[in-house]
Parts: C-alpha cells; structure tokens; sequence
C-alpha cells in the first residue's frame, strides 16, 4: 500500500503583512503507524513569512481525515514588494506537500521607526525562564512606550518582566530585556505562544516562544540538561539536579554506540591497531599503540630500543599536542570571556602579558582584538556563537580575557605544529600508521634532515607550553580561586607510561598506582585483577559485573531512565571504587612517590600560585595538573631524542623485531593524555577470539554502578555552584575539566562469556 | 580582498595552494581570493554523526593560513561541535536557526556515518536520533559534504558486522552527497572544494561515487613517488586507492607510504571488509627480508620460509634474490596471477584451495 499523501486545503495562501492567515492539513488515507507527526517547514523565500502555530501536527489512525489548522505569519518588514515563501509538509512515511504563501506588502512608506527584536523565536524550558531584547530601529525623536502582551498560544508561556519600556533620543539604540517564563504543566507538548510588541506610530512585531516540555521523561522541576556538550570528543549528555543554587545530583550519559569491539572479532589480529585507533580521532595513536602492545604481550615479542623509543616520541608529541588544544581551544573559553576582551586595552594587555612572562614571543594583542571586533562587526560570531558571554562567573579582566584570547588564536598554530612531530614518525596525524606488531616500520625516515625537523617543532612547542601555556594557566587560576576547592573526587588510578626500558611497570616514566581518600603519599600498587565493569545502569543486557576479560555484554537500549538505565557507558571499579583517570591522576601519583621529575614542577606550581597540595584535587587542580605534565614530557621528550639519535649514530638502527603469530591472550596498559587505557585481546589461530577495551572516558564519566555509587564526573559534580541554571557554565568548567572523550567509551561490548584469561601487568 | 588581518602574503600563498588542488592556474589566484572573502558566503553547518572526530582534527590541522583564519575569516560556521563555545540548547538553536533562516543555501559538512539500526537509537545528539537529525537538517542544505570515507561510505562502523545499522549519509537518507575521502581526509580537498563552489555557483566533477575528480580522480599509484620505495609487493593498496594524500602531504610533512607502511586504502568504500587483512602472511616475511636494519635475511628461520623457498614462484623468481625488494615485488605479481588462476595455493595455504590465509604452523 502506498504512502498516505499529507493534503492541504488550497496550494498557495496570502499572509497579509503584520497579520496571519491559516489553511487545513489531512492525510489521504490511514497512517501505517498508530500515530504520525506531520511537520510544516519554510523551505524557502521570504523569511518574514513563518509558521505561527501548527509547525507539528499529530495525526492518528482516527483523526487522519479531519483537517487541523496550521497558522502562517508575516511580520512586519520595512520593503514595499509582496513576498514569497515556500512551505513544506511532510512526515516520516508520508507523501509530502508543497505550498506556496505569498505577503500581501501593507508599506507605502517606511515608517518613522521600527520595533526591533532579538532573537524573534525564543526556546524557554519548562520551569524556565529566557529573555529576549527590544529596540527601537531609529531615533523616535520623543519618548515613546513599547509595551509587551501575550497574543496568542499557550498560556504557561507569560512575560515576567519588561512588559513596559520607555525608549528617546537617548536610548532608542540601547537593547532591553523581556523576560518569558514557561510555568511547570502537565502537558508532554512543547506549547507555544506568541508575544506582540506595540508602540504608537509604528508596526506592532511579534516575538514567538516555544516551551521546551519536561514532561513524560523530560527534566524535572529544578534539572538542567545539557546535550550536546560541545567542545569535547564525541557525544555526551549531562543532567544535573539544582537546590539552593549548588547541583544537588548529577548524572552523566554518552548517547553513541558503535559497536567496535563486535566488528573486531574474527578478524586478522594485526589489523586490530588500525582499527582501534579510530576509536578516537582526538586521542589518536593511543588505542595503536595499546593493541599492538596487548598483540604484543600476547605472542611475546620484546621490540628494539630504537622502537621503544620512537613510540614514546610519538605518544609525548600526542600528550603535547592533545594538552594544548585542551586547554586553549575546549577548555579555555569556559574560563575566558571573548566579547570581553573587545574591551581592553592592547598595550595594558603587552604589559601584563610581558610581567606574566617575560621570555614569551611578542603577539600582535592590537591585531587580535581587531579580529575579533571584525568577527563581531559582520554580525555573525561563527563558533563563538550564543556563548555564555557575559555570565557573573567570568572572573577576568577585560586584558586578561584578551591575553589568552590571543594565545587561544596562536595556539591554533602551534598545535598543527606539534601534530608535525607525530606526522614525521607516523606518516600523518591524526591517525599514524608506522607502528606495527614487532616495532615501527619509519626507519627511512629518521636521517638526520627529519630528526632535526622534529627536534625544531618540539623545541617551539616547548617554548609555546613553558612561556605561554604554563603562565596562562596561573594566571587563571589566580583569578578563581574557587575552583581550587570544587568539582574534586578522591580516588585516583594511574597504569603508568612511557617505559624507559624493557621492564614494565619498573621502567615506566609516568609511575604505575592507586589512590584511595585522598591519601597521595600512601599510593598502592594498581590490581589489574581488581578492576571490573558494570552494566546494571547502562544500556546492555543484564546487571552482574565482571572483569574486562570475562565480561557478559549485549547493547540494549531500554530508553532514557536515570532511576535505571541511563548510558552506553560502562561503570569500571577498581576493588568497587570508581577511580579518577588522566593528568591529575598521573602528577599525583608520581608526587605521592616522590618522583623528582614530579616532585619539583608540582612544589614550584604550588609556591607560585600560593596553593596547597590539597587544592590540586579540584576542577582547577585537575587543570593544572595538564599542564605540568604537559611541561613534564616535553622536557622528557628532548632526552629521548638525544638518546635516539646516539643510537642510529652508534649503528643501531634496529627498529623491528619478528615474532610467530599464534593462540594466545595478551593485556597491553597506556596512559592516554586522558588516562588509563586497557587492552585485552584473546587470539584463537589466526583470529581475534575476542577483544575488550577499558578506556579513560569510561573510568572518569560512567554512570553509577550496581551499588549506585556514581562515577567520578557525577561525584565531582555535586557541590557545583550554578548562578543561573540557564546558562550552566560552572557545571561545563567540571565536565570539561576532565577533558572527556566519548567516542572511546561507547564501543565496550563483548560477546563471549565464558572465557577467563590471566591477567598480565604489563 | 585580503580577509581581516591575514597578511596578504600568506593569503596568496593559501589561494595558491588551492589553486594547485583544484589542478587550476595560477592565474586563477585573483578569483579564489575574490571568491573566499565575498559577502555572500553560504553558512556551514558542521554535523557529527557515528565518528570519532578524527575528520575534524585533521580539518584542525589545515595551514597557510591556519584552521583559525578559515574559521573566523574564510568559512562561516554556524554549528561545530568539536570548536563551538555553545553547548546544548544554545547550540541546537544555533543549528536550528540556520536552518530554518538559510534553507536551500547553507551547506552542510557531514562527519561519521549514521546509525539506521533499532530506528536509530545508537546515535542521539539533544534527545533525537542522528537520523532523525540528519533527516530534519540535509534535504534543507543546498549542498552536503561528506566528509571523511565514513560520513561517505560508512566507514568503520559499517564494518562487518555493522552492528549499529551505520551507513553513509546518502545511503541513509537518501539525499545526494559530494564525497571527500580518506581516513581521515585532507583538509585541502574540503577548502578546495567549497572555494572551487564560490568560484563556479556549482560543484567540481563528480565520480559516479559522488567524489570529486579534482583530488579522487587518479590512483595514488599512478604518480606516486616515494622516497623509499613502491611498496607494490607489501600489500599497498595505492594501485587501488583514488587519492591524492602524496601529493598534498599530511600536516604538510608526510604520509603512509613515506613512513614506510603500506597504504591500506582508507578513501575507498568498504576498504576495512575489502582490503583486510592488511598484513598478510606475506607482509610479515617481506618485512623481514627488506629491513636494511631487521634481522637478516638469511638469519631468519620462521614459519614463512616456506612460504617462498620451495616454491614455483621462488624458483621463477631467483634472478632477484640479491634484491630483496625487486624479488618482493615480482613475488607479490606471481601471487596476483596465482590467485586468479588459483595455482600453487597450498604451497603457502594449507586449506587451499578457498584462499584463506591461515599461516602454516612450525
């Protein structure tokens, strides 16, 4: 049976200008489903011409016969030509229609002065509150009184302030606030009103606000959602429950599966690195390395010095890398106010940015605020877009805003140059290919002319992250305080990196730990046996937990329940406790152990900002800890290279070493920038048996476990502050301080049962 | 014409190397300038589907000038999720407002493919499924780029057995896209292609499979020059591969085949079902003999000896022993023309015939 066809009453329709005009909407015949949405888009022309009510009409197996009315509108415009639009209504397995709408012009002269609004649609959630701005287009040359009223539409939506505002010669330019609150219902439709601006001597304007409904599963009276959460990897969702002004609960949800682990198996178990690594674009590299080290581990194969090397250069560059853009570009802008830096002073800035750092490169801050007053100037901010500007929680001066305004702009260069590192080892970045089973296969590439290449980008990425970085953060940190004390969690694991020779974990750089309470200098060793999963909160198939080797999982979607199941993510427990991975967890862990290389940077920070070792565990000391490590392996990186290029020189180029593929079981451990990754794959033949990760973004952002204890985000949520549940930017400081990575943690599925392994410590 | 503060010089520079992308004069240089900095420049909307970001990043990577002269100057990007400062709402409403004010112009840049299994439910973005999405914002796009081999073919999650239903954005929902591939692709190739539409009021030429012939036209093979060597008998899927990434170079510094691993093929439709394994049995043996500085040749006792000495191919082949990477090669020709004729496969395979590529144990 064919589609049913959507049928309107009449083809074209005139909308006189200012004014509104309707037509009805059926289906030719019943609907295959229950019940179909019909929706009613502009798809083209004039834009004053829009749909005033009826954009989403419900139709059933009942009522598809009988016309529902859809409302178009044509706002007032300033031209003398009739408009035109094209409307389309069309459904999901449904014939569409088209129609024509056509403004009927009511200007014979432009008038004195206009009503001007922004924006003219306004979302307002339920329970909520968004506020809307007026003006007056010209000098209305006296005083005249613009008033607000409800037209039309659902009454929940009501103008709570500025009903009435007074505009002159003075302050005809000046925007003004209209607040429209959406009162709680009972409804589950998202209701919609529309408001008329008037004023003597000119056109009356109407502003439409749609209630965002929290009902039937929505958001409660007091939660905030934020989804998506922008500028991070991938796909996550945050819900917080709001008293007194501080988050009371929250709950963290990643909302994309893929099912890699599922497409792993069966395969050839030397292409698992090329295919893990696409687990994550943003950490790339990190998932190669893991499997080729748990492939690896599973035949026995020790690789060569030189290889050794050569993938701690390549995984430092990707920590530089991965840190600079963390800090600047998805983290930085929760911190800094652009539209506030268009306010300062370029030669207060050169010396406030000379007195933070003296050695930095001179930047051009006169050229960086006038880009972006150009930016602001065409009228469309681009990625800046809609913003939290101007929230009471930026706490930076107009100079310093700009200061790292202008080193976000630079450190867009600089970590394409850090990405070159990686680029002249692996091939490209991101998503390297030189790392193979046995070693690495760039030896033509480590001459001379390409070490001394990546020795210069390493040396200006230092640079950048010693002068600009490191000095930024301070001076971030010296203006919120408050965030020294907020958004921590206490537990803390750290599987170590960068191995200095063949023993593992003895060798490794970064060292091998646990945390529990806080406790950093009591750091126990990590349990790899100790370390299970949970699913009794998440999307798959029933509730036990189990080691990553053994474990029991079916992706299935039950719909979003936060009383029940709420994430693709997994819950990961080391000895029952959620643990937070990544640069806090690393800088402590190596701090607790009195590791030098830790111990000096940690106490210098610590003097210069006049912070206690307690205040690192926080949503800043979180951030802090980033760059010190960042700092940490760019020094390091710089005697890794002196020691590649005294063995090639010496004669040693070995850089691969053969292995016989066979049945057998490996585990390969990594720290990625944002923390501790595992592998473990299980090798039958020729063919991977089964393959499972544990990865960062699951240890630092799961949900809650069988117990109900939550993950670390969720526990280091709670106690936030939020001034205005509307503009939740404290809770996005906490989110993106653990720089989460969703794409890596929604792949976790494992088919096999009833396998055990034993656990190696790599 | 020069955009707000990028000295013109490095301007011209940019131009230029778009100039050489899209195979144009030089001369066109004046027009791609005129063309990135006009007023009319379409919106962009930047929509992540089933990926992981890997696309974005390397768009990041993008110089003379810099990902931020074409974010602020050059491009006008309304939605992003990787770089927008908006989250949630705020956001959606960025996205919807495009949309609704600049329907049958903006162009929309697809990234990741689209989960279609279970209507959808493994992709949701704001509470509605990617598809959803993608249905209520693409047929609206006056052009969709699909960027990345994922957003165009599928990709890795479409890999068998594709357990989430993920497919390209065409084959999703059905609406025409223009393809840029490669895992991740060459950011060149999408400027390239946008200012070659500024430029024209259209798209470049198409292959049947929706990618552009400026940068898909011609197999990598067909004008590769490696530094260290064809790596033909490594299993390199170059003579296969529509690309241009050893022309344009990966963060201006190399590729693949310059670091000495084989191309695998990532721009091709299905390559990770198609061109698996990557390393056959015969890659790890050649690896061994043509490392300068592996293990030699002669040291070498593995279970692959066999898999040459003994052979017909070993003994046709004998003039090239003393090259080892000759000999590789003209192996990897006899073993094409074996397989299609289906002769000598148990030398190497030991339930041949079937073609498998189980190793022969010790």
């Amino acid at each position: 049976m064919a589609d049913p066809k959507i049928v309107t009453s009449v083809s074209t329709v005139q909308v006189p200008e200012g004014g509104r005009a309707t037509f009805e909407v059926k289906l030719s015949s019943r609907p295959k489903k229950k019940e179909v949405e019909v929706k009613v888009k502009r798809i083209s022309g004039d834009g004053n011409i829009g749909v005033s009510s009826g954009q989403q009409l419900t139709f059933s197996g009942s009522n598809y016969n009988q016309w529902k009315t859809v409302t178009l509108r044509a706002t007032e415009d300033g031209d003398l030509t009739n408009g035109q639009a094209t409307f389309r209504i069309y459904g999901e397995h449904l014939s569409g229609a088209t129609l024509t709408a056509t403004e009927v012009d009511n200007d014979s002269a432009v008038p004195d002065y206009q009503i001007v609004t922004d924006p003219n649609t306004l979302n307002v959630m339920e329970g909520g509150s968004a506020i809307f701005q007026v003006k007056l287009s010209a000098d209305p040359g006296r005083a005249v009184s613009v008033t607000v009223g409800h037209d039309s539409g659902d009454p929940d939506l009501s103008v709570v302030s500025g009903l009435t505002y007074y505009f002159d010669s003075d302050n005809w330019n000046d925007y003004q606030p209209i607040t429209v609150a959406a009162a709680e219902d009972g409804d589950f439709t998202s209701g919609q009103a529309t408001f008329a601006l008037s004023a003597a001597g000119t056109q009356t304007v109407f502003v439409d606000a749609v209630e965002q409904d929290n009902d039937n599963g929505g958001t409660p009276p007091g939660r905030v959602v934020i989804d998506p959460v922008s500028r991070i990897e991938g796909h996550l969702r945050i819900e917080v429950e709001v008293g007194n002004g501080r988050v009371t609960k929250a709950w963290s949800t990643a909302t994309l599966f893929r099912g890699i682990e599922t497409i792993l198996t069966g395969r050839d178990p030397l292409d698992a690195p090329l295919i893990t690594q696409r687990l994550c674009g943003v950490c790339t590299y990190v998932h190669d390395l893991a499997s080729v080290r748990a492939i690896e581990d599973a035949v026995g194969v020790q690789i060569t010095d030189n290889a050794r090397i050569i993938r701690n250069l390549m995984l430092g560059a990707q920590f530089l890398h991965d840190h600079i853009v963390h800090f600047y570009h998805l983290h930085g802008l929760d911190w800094v106010d652009i539209t506030s830096a268009l306010n300062a002073d370029a030669t207060a800035t050169e010396t406030l940015a000379r007195a933070i750092s003296p050695n930095a490169d001179p930047i051009d801050f006169a050229g960086a605020k006038s880009r972006l007053q150009s930016l602001v100037n065409t009228g469309n901010l681009g990625p800046f877009a809609n913003g939290y500007w101007g929230h009471s929680a930026y706490a930076m001066s107009p100079e310093e805003n700009l200061l790292v305004t202008a080193h976000y702009l630079e450190a867009l260069k600089k970590q394409a140059t850090a990405a070159k590192m990686m680029a002249i080892l692996g091939g490209k970045n991101p998503h390297p290919q030189s790392t193979v089973v046995g070693g690495v296969t760039c030896g033509g590439e480590l001459s001379a002319d390409r070490l001394n290449s990546f020795r210069a980008y390493l040396e200006e990425t230092r640079k950048f992250v010693n002068t600009v970085y490191i000095p930024d953060l301070k001076a971030v940190a010296a203006k919120y305080p408050e965030w020294t004390t907020v958004g921590s969690f206490s537990n803390f694991m750290a599987c170590g990196e960068f191995p200095m020779g063949p023993i593992v974990p003895d060798d490794l750089f970064m060292p091998r730990g646990v945390i529990f309470n806080g406790d950093i200098f009591n750091v126990q060793p990590l349990e790899p046996a100790y370390i299970s999963e949970h699913v009794a909160r998440s999307w798959y198939q029933g509730s036990a937990d189990y080691h990553p080797e053994v474990g029991e999982t079916m992706p299935n979607y039950t719909g979003m329940d936060l009383d029940n199941r709420y994430s693709w993510l997994k819950a990961p427990r080391h000895d029952g406790e959620a643990m937070e991975v990544g640069p806090l967890a690393r800088v402590l862990v190596g701090y607790g152990l009195n590791r030098p290389e830790f111990v000096n940077p940690v106490q210098r920070f610590l003097g210069e900002t006049k912070l206690s070792e307690a205040n690192l565990l926080s949503t800043l000391g979180r951030t802090a800890a980033r760059g010190i490590e960042t700092a940490i392996i760019g020094d390091a990186m710089v005697t890794w290279l002196d020691k590649l290029e005294d063995n090639l020189s010496s004669g040693n180029n070995q850089i691969y070493q053969r292995y016989t593929m066979g049945t057998s079981s490996g585990t390969g451990f990594l720290e990625a920038p944002r923390g501790a990754l595992g592998h473990w794959i299980n090798i039958e033949g020729s063919a991977i048996d089964n393959y499972q990760m544990v990865v960062p973004t699951t240890w630092n952002l799961g949900p809650r476990c069988a117990e109900g204890i939550p993950g670390p985000l969720e526990q280091a949520l709670v106690g936030v502050p939020v001034a205005d549940p509307s503009s939740p930017v404290e809770v996005i400081r906490v989110i993106h301080s653990f720089d989460p990575c969703i794409a890596c943690g929604v792949h976790v599925i494992d088919t096999s049962a009833d396998k055990t392994y034993s656990v190696k410590v790599v | 014409m020069t955009p707000h503060n990028i000295s013109r010089r490095t301007f011209l520079k940019y131009c230029g190397s778009v100039a050489a992308a899209l195979g144009l004069s030089q001369t066109m240089i004046p027009q791609i300038a005129q063309a990135l900095t006009s007023d009319s420049r379409p919106p962009v909307l930047w929509l992540h589907f089933s990926e992981c970001t890997g696309c974005s990043e390397s768009f990041l990577r993008a110089a003379d000038p810099d990902v931020a002269a074409i974010l602020l100057d050059v491009l006008n990007v309304t939605y992003h999720e990787t770089i927008q400062v908006a989250c949630g709402e705020k956001a959606e409403y960025n996205r919807d407002q495009t949309v609704l004010n600049h329907a049958g112009e903006f162009i929309c840049i697809a990234e990741g493919s689209i989960p279609t299994a279970d209507n959808g439910v493994y992709g949701m973005v704001g509470g509605r499924t990617m598809l959803d999405i993608a249905q209520s914002v693409i047929p609206h796009a006056k052009h969709t780029i699909a960027y990345g081999t994922c957003a165009a073919f599928g990709g890795l999650a479409a890999a068998a057995p594709n357990p989430t239903g993920a497919k390209g954005v065409k084959d999703a929902i059905g609406v025409d896209t223009i393809n840029i591939t490669g895992c991740p692709p060459h950011p060149i190739n999408l400027v390239a292609l946008v200012t070659s539409y500024l430029l024209n009021n259209q798209m470049p030429a198409l292959r049947s499979d929706g990618r552009p012939t400026f940068c898909h036209g011609q197999t990598i093979h067909s004008s590769c020059t490696v530094p260290h060597g064809c790596m033909e008998g490594y299993n390199c899927k170059g003579p296969r591969s529509y690309n241009n990434c050893h022309k344009t170079l990966y963060n201006q510094e190399s590729w693949c085949v310059q670091a000495e691993h084989q191309c695998i093929g990532c721009a091709e439709p299905n390559f990770w079902d198609a061109h698996a394994p990557f390393y056959n049995p015969m890659w790890a043996s050649m690896f061994h003999t043509y490392r300068k500085d592996a293990i030699a040749h002669e040291e070498q006792t593995t279970a692959s000896c066999n898999r040459c000495h003994g052979s017909d191919i070993f003994e046709e082949e004998e003039s090239h022993q003393d090259d080892p990477r000759r000999f590789q090669q003209a192996m990897h020709r006899e073993h094409e023309i074996n397989l299609a004729s289906n002769r000598s496969c148990a030398n190497c395979h030991s339930d041949a015939p079937g073609g498998t590529y189980a190793p022969i144990d010790d």
